[in-house]
């Protein structure tokens, strides 16, 4: 807040009515069962809600470059590690495609001598 | 007037509060990132079992966890209004709104503790303590070991945020912040902004998920 702006209090009500009114939309929009696309939806919305918390309620809208420039880039390491690790994941052919760390029911670990050696 | 300190480092309160705002986003930068770590997993565990990610995120209380989002959308916006308010001179009035937040946070920890005792008794318990018969399979339970990571972070982070807003509140019921002591209360509005934010990915990664 390199500026000293002082909004009226209704701009704040206006950027509180936009995230409720976001969030009400993803709720809505879940309840649609549009399939896989509606996490892309669901995403998009909370990424639109915490750029209007992140711009108006943290003020950095207002905010010196050299300030703004810290949480984009934290964003940017962000996208990078979910992009790679997803990346990795569902570009590996391993057999079977998930590793058998525990049984069945997900939590006992399998019996070892019943387990094929070369299992990965 | 101001009665504020200058350190001997700087050479005027300008800079000094652009290098507080400045650590402090480089603090909030390093509390993304220990998230962003455990949303990670959560997406590459997610692209390894669809399926069971969303038979166990269904499992999920949607009504708590919808509930609460607007909890703290809202207690977010009163900590916003509250900076608003001692920058405009408003002391009391910022002492009273941060009371409101503090309530709002309160609501959402109890609510919180609501749907981990609803998971307790079904049997859903972090990693190995995991004992449902209902609900099995490999990502079940990965699906609910990073929901207790991921939510019980979370609550921690509101925790000490409800810590900052109690100091805060005393502080400006006291007259000790004003338009020209403004930096530390807005230093820890921004820790509780942050607490909504990572909350805002919580809900639909944990609670929407092919509903």
């Amino acid at each position: 807040m390199t500026t000293t702006t002082h909004h009226r209090w209704t701009h704040y009500l206006a950027v509180w009515l936009a995230l409720v009114g976001l969030t009400a939309l993803s709720f809505l929009l879940s309840l649609t069962h549009l399939g896989a696309i509606d996490t892309v939806f669901s995403l998009v919305i909370a990424a639109a809600k915490s750029t209007v918390v992140l711009l108006f309620f943290m003020h950095l809208v207002e905010e010196r470059f050299s300030v703004a420039v810290v949480p984009a880039l934290a964003v940017g390491y962000v996208l990078l590690l979910v992009a790679l690790m997803v990346t990795d994941v569902l570009s590996r052919h391993t057999y079977p495609k998930t590793p058998l760390l525990f049984g069945e029911d997900g939590v006992t670990l399998p019996d070892p001598a019943g387990e094929p050696a070369d299992r990965f | 007037m101001s009665t504020r300190r200058l350190a001997e480092q700087f050479e005027d309160l300008a800079k000094q509060d652009h290098a507080a705002r400045l650590a402090m986003w480089i603090f909030l930068a390093s509390e993304i990132l220990l998230f962003a770590a455990l949303f990670a997993l959560y997406t590459s565990y997610r692209a390894m079992y669809p399926d069971e990610f969303a038979r166990a995120a269904a499992h999920n209380n949607l009504a708590i966890g919808t509930i609460n989002t607007f909890i703290l959308i809202t207690s977010s916006a009163t900590v916003a209004l509250a900076l608003w308010a001692v920058r405009g001179g408003l002391q009391r009035l910022a002492g009273w709104l941060l009371i409101f937040s503090i309530g709002c946070g309160l609501l959402f920890l109890v609510l919180k503790g609501v749907e981990y005792g609803q998971h307790f008794r079904a049997g859903i318990y972090p990693g190995a303590g995991y004992r449902s018969a209902e609900l099995t399979g490999q990502g079940v339970v990965l699906f609910f070991t990073l929901y207790f990571l991921i939510t019980g972070l979370h609550a921690f982070h509101v925790v000490v945020g409800l810590a900052v807003l109690c100091w805060m509140t005393a502080g400006s019921l006291r007259g000790r912040f004003g338009p020209d002591e403004h930096v530390r209360f807005e230093l820890g509005t921004l820790y509780w902004h942050l607490v909504d934010i990572v909350w805002i990915f919580v809900w639909p990664l944990l609670y929407l998920l092919h509903r």
